[in-house]
């Protein structure tokens, strides 16, 4: 990331992607509540940070080149520890899902709302108003 | 886009509760049918889901969908009651029930319900981020 848009937008783009990557691993938890040996996943945020922080991520050879987010994910995606065991083997917990997705859409909102206030912010100083 | 997959998924999911709600319906309907043979009694039906990978292609699969597997036959034994005045009653008197527990159906169908409405409040989340999204900016 080099532009100048991409510098005032900072880890907000990046930050919605990751969420909203994890409200589609938690809505196919929740399509999956009542499949036998199902185990619900979730992808570790923390994690995805630190890999973006770090080096760990493949070089980008030009300046032109986008990162692909999804290989961000690839690693951080991880087995829930389910509350209490079930017969079937299934670990879904549904209210346990229910927050957890809520928990992303507010983060994702958040992120959008963010990016928002720097984009105002650049075309603010654009038209010099 | 992850956010319009959800809905796929999510759709999936709903289909796959519709053909649970609708066996539990016919289960339900058929709990006093008798018959005149062991063999052709009434068997509790009950559909086995399975996860689908939406895109298996990709190197994280992005969703994992739930698709009907095959819907399975109750094992428990059928009634057998003697009633000889029962025009379907075999050579012997005797019918046979059918072996649907109304209990368990309707619990099943509590769980079936619960888990329509939560597939149904995700894709109606993920709906209104796409359009928040969608509006970015135009405030």
């Amino acid at each position: 990331m080099s532009s100048q848009l991409d510098q005032a937008l900072g880890v907000f783009p990046t930050s919605a992607i990751v969420q909203a990557k994890r409200m589609e691993v938690i809505a196919g938890n929740l399509a999956n509540s009542s499949t036998p040996n199902y185990r619900a996943k979730d992808i570790d945020f923390k994690q995805v940070l630190q890999e973006v922080g770090s080096s760990q991520r493949l070089a980008v050879t030009n300046s032109a080149h986008i990162p692909n987010p999804s290989d961000l994910t690839q690693t951080a995606l991880k087995f829930r520890n389910p509350l209490s065991p079930s017969r079937d083997n299934n670990t879904v917990e549904t209210h346990v899902e229910e927050a957890a997705y809520g928990d992303a859409a507010g983060r994702y909102l958040a992120s959008i709302r963010f990016s928002e206030g720097a984009l105002s912010d650049m075309r603010k100083a654009y038209r010099g108003d | 886009m992850s956010l319009a997959n959800i809905l796929s998924l999510a759709g999936g999911a709903l289909n796959a509760q519709t053909v649970r709600l609708n066996t539990i319906a016919s289960n339900i309907a058929n709990t006093e049918v008798v018959s005149s043979s062991k063999e052709q009694a009434f068997r509790s039906k009950k559909p086995v889901f399975a996860t689908v990978m939406e895109d298996a292609q990709a190197a994280m699969p992005s969703g994992y969908g739930v698709k009907v597997q095959k819907i399975t036959e109750s094992t428990a034994e059928n009634p057998k009651v003697y009633d000889p005045t029962n025009p379907v009653a075999d050579s012997d008197g005797y019918v046979y029930h059918s072996n649907v527990n109304p209990l368990e159906e309707m619990a099943d169908m509590l769980d079936a319900s619960r888990a329509f409405e939560s597939n149904l409040t995700t894709a109606s989340t993920a709906q209104q981020l796409m359009i928040r999204t969608i509006d970015m900016n135009t405030k």
